[in-house]
């Protein structure tokens, strides 16, 4: 047996103290004599009631004893629960798609986890994973720090009842497309402090991806910003994006709609040329956002992008769309209608570069490598204190006390008892 | 309960109540009479006068001296007694066993069957709270009987009150008060009456009775006075030694006031023998003096 509120014990063994010490020193009224002589007891010396100074009503003083202790016991809810572990760890483990390397993340999972460890699988979602579940393959969703704490909070409180303390451990490479605004509330939920055991992050590899190839005039500014630009449709990869930036062909839906996750790239130098509806003056717009990828310059926009069913990749910071995408065949065809100046340093610029790298990525593929979360969020992600704290609980105790209501049925019948035993008592 | 009435006669049967003083009653007896009597008992001569009864002439003093001389004697009466018995509240102590009302009870039987025996009128009043049950002055032989019937029917209860008016009233040459004589009027208007009546010739007797357990309470207790229920105080070890010294005062300024009346005084506890308390009384043996340590 084990107390839920030990220290209600301490209390209960003092108050028991204090109830026998009053006993021994209460002030008890002298019986009633009848003595004829009376009148010459010198009067007012001393009070009406005498003090008894040895313990009298050993019943009941052992009575109002022990109703206290009861009391206490009940109090301190007793719970008839087996043995418990000393701790208990709780793995919230990242499969969403900013890991970079699968295999370190079924390393990782395997060297940490003990038998008794609670395991929560996330990406968008998170799930508390089966003993059963082996090997653990990233799902292409992007993962969620919060959803994982949510989860990793809940998984912990239900570890209260067969451990003293949990420990929470975070398997993730801790992506910037991770963090929101409820992450850090729900962190400050933990007492004290998580540990992270980071992985390797997504990473862009232009081998993997394939080439692009760039349909255009010589010397196209945009063949600066493609990676591993080759302009033409030669060399040794094959293309997995066609960039064309004049009037695309039917060759070159086909081309699209033959290969797996094949991306037509419509991105005309002159929008007029295929008939995209024109602004009616041309406007200048800060910023370009595409993802956790922000352009900031001055970008002219001439046209807007045709209406279709597509969906938005990319939206200028005031929200109209920049570029928009939608299946075709096996693959894809993307329609940007972001302006690429002559002049400027812009397509050599990282961020431009990036953009262009997720607008020329194969249909269906990860938007490039993963950006890191910030130091200072790592650090608040991870926080201070000790790594073993006594778990949050939930309210759930009260179920686990069954002896409760009978230990304060008892003391009560007990304390009923002391009235008519205390009426005895001052009568004798 | 009832009183051991053939032991305590048997130890009285000899017991002698005497006078005090030459008794003006008419009635003959065997207390000492003012009156010169026709008594066989020669007290003095006195010259024949004329006048004298000549049948008290002693012949033998006339031949012998020639002149004539009368006898005088001394003539014996009666002397009526009255037992006046106490019997409020606080002579029923202690409660579980009226000790001290019992001993109060055998006592006056005890001086009622002593006088009676001196061939006394004998009467008894029993007051409590204002009101009398008496037997009136006889010298039947059942008289002690009577008394002892009437006196185990009486529960002892209500304020000491009536016993003055009761002395006061009495025609009677003696009366003897048996009382703890911790009622009110105790001090006053008691003692006023007995003054009277010894002033007026007659013979008082005032027998204090006071039971051991008032002489030793226990400590620790509430004390209340029966006659006074708003009287209530904590009787403990501290205020033990101020409780004795002040009941003891108490007692000897009683005994002192009422021999200062011309009363005789005795005071008996309730564990003394009523047949040696009874002895001392009429002997006029004050007693107490066993208490004067208590």
């Amino acid at each position: 047996m084990s107390f839920l509120a030990p220290g209600w014990l301490l209390v209960g063994a003092v108050a028991a103290v204090i109830v026998a010490g009053l006993h021994l020193v209460a002030f008890v009224t002298p019986p009633e004599y009848p003595l004829p002589t009376a009148r010459f007891v010198p009067a007012g010396a001393l009070p009406a009631r005498a003090r008894a100074l040895r313990p009298r009503d050993l019943l009941l003083l052992a009575l109002r004893a022990l109703a206290v202790l009861l009391l206490a016991a009940a109090l301190a809810r007793p719970v008839l629960a087996p043995a418990r572990a000393r701790s208990a760890r709780v793995l919230l483990v990242d499969r969403s798609r900013a890991v970079g390397d699968a295999r370190a993340l079924a390393d990782s999972v395997r060297a940490l986890r003990r038998d008794g460890d609670v395991v929560v699988l996330f990406d968008s979602v998170a799930r508390r994973a089966a003993p059963a579940d082996g090997v653990l393959a990233p799902s292409g969703a992007t993962g969620s720090l919060s959803a994982a704490l949510a989860a990793g909070l809940r998984a912990a409180a239900s570890l209260g009842a067969r451990a003293d303390s949990a420990e929470l451990v975070l398997v993730s490479p801790l992506a910037a497309e991770e963090w929101d605004g409820a992450t850090a509330r729900l962190r400050a939920l933990w007492p004290g402090r998580v540990r992270l055991v980071r992985l390797p992050a997504r990473r862009d590899s232009a081998a993997s991806r394939g080439a692009v190839a760039l349909v255009g005039e010589t010397g196209d500014p945009l063949g600066a910003a493609l990676p591993s630009s080759a302009e033409g449709a030669s060399g040794a990869l094959a293309p997995v994006a066609r960039v064309v930036r004049g009037v695309p062909t039917s060759a070159d839906s086909a081309w699209a709609r033959a290969g797996e996750g094949r991306a037509l790239v419509v991105w005309p130098a002159a929008p007029a040329s295929l008939g995209w509806p024109a602004r009616e003056r041309v406007d200048t717009v800060g910023a370009l956002v595409m993802g956790d990828d922000v352009v900031v310059a001055p970008f002219a926009r001439a046209a807007r992008l045709p209406s279709r069913t597509a969906h938005a990749v990319a939206r200028w910071v005031d929200g109209e769309p920049a570029a928009a995408a939608r299946p075709l065949g096996a693959g894809c065809v993307r329609d940007v209608a972001i302006g690429v100046p002559i002049a400027g340093d812009l397509v050599l610029r990282d961020d431009f570069r990036r953009v262009v790298a997720r607008l020329t990525a194969p249909c269906g593929a990860p938007p490039g490598p993963a950006t890191p979360l910030a130091d200072s969020l790592v650090a608040r992600l991870a926080g201070a204190g000790a790594e073993h704290v006594r778990p949050p609980r939930h309210g759930e105790e009260g179920s686990r006390a069954p002896l409760v209501p009978w230990l304060l049925g008892a003391a009560l019948l007990l304390l009923a008892a002391e009235l008519p035993l205390r009426r005895r008592a001052e009568g004798a | 309960m009832s009183l051991p009435l053939g032991p305590l006669l048997d130890a009285l049967r000899t017991v002698r109540w005497p006078a005090r003083r030459t008794v003006a009653a008419a009635s003959a007896g065997v207390h000492a009479s003012r009156l010169r009597g026709s008594s066989p008992e020669l007290e003095e001569y006195r010259v024949y006068r004329q006048g004298d009864d000549p049948r008290r002439i002693d012949w033998r003093l006339l031949a012998r001296s020639d002149r004539a001389y009368v006898r005088l004697t001394t003539d014996r009466a009666t002397l009526p007694t009255l037992v006046v018995v106490d019997a409020s509240a606080s002579m029923a102590f202690p409660a579980r066993t009226l000790a001290k009302w019992w001993h109060a009870a055998a006592v006056a039987v005890g001086l009622a069957a002593v006088a009676q025996g001196e061939g006394d009128p004998v009467a008894a009043l029993v007051v409590a709270g204002g009101q009398a049950r008496s037997l009136g002055r006889t010298t039947r032989r059942s008289a002690t009987a009577e008394l002892a019937r009437l006196l185990e029917a009486t529960q002892p209860a209500g304020r000491g009150e009536g016993l003055a008016a009761a002395v006061r009233a009495a025609r009677f040459p003696r009366v003897a008060v048996v009382s703890d004589f911790l009622g009110d009027e105790a001090d006053d208007a008691l003692l006023r009456a007995a003054r009277e009546r010894v002033a007026a010739g007659g013979e008082v007797v005032a027998v204090h009775v006071v039971a051991r357990e008032e002489l030793a309470p226990p400590d620790g207790v509430l004390a209340t006075d029966p006659e006074d229920p708003a009287l209530r105080r904590t009787l403990a070890r501290a205020t033990r030694a101020a409780y004795d010294e002040r009941f003891a005062a108490w007692r000897a300024a009683l005994a002192r006031r009422w021999r200062d009346a011309g009363a005789v005084y005795a005071l008996t506890t309730d564990d003394e023998p009523p047949a040696r308390a009874v002895r001392r009384i009429v002997r006029g043996d004050a007693g107490g003096r066993e208490l004067e340590g208590a």
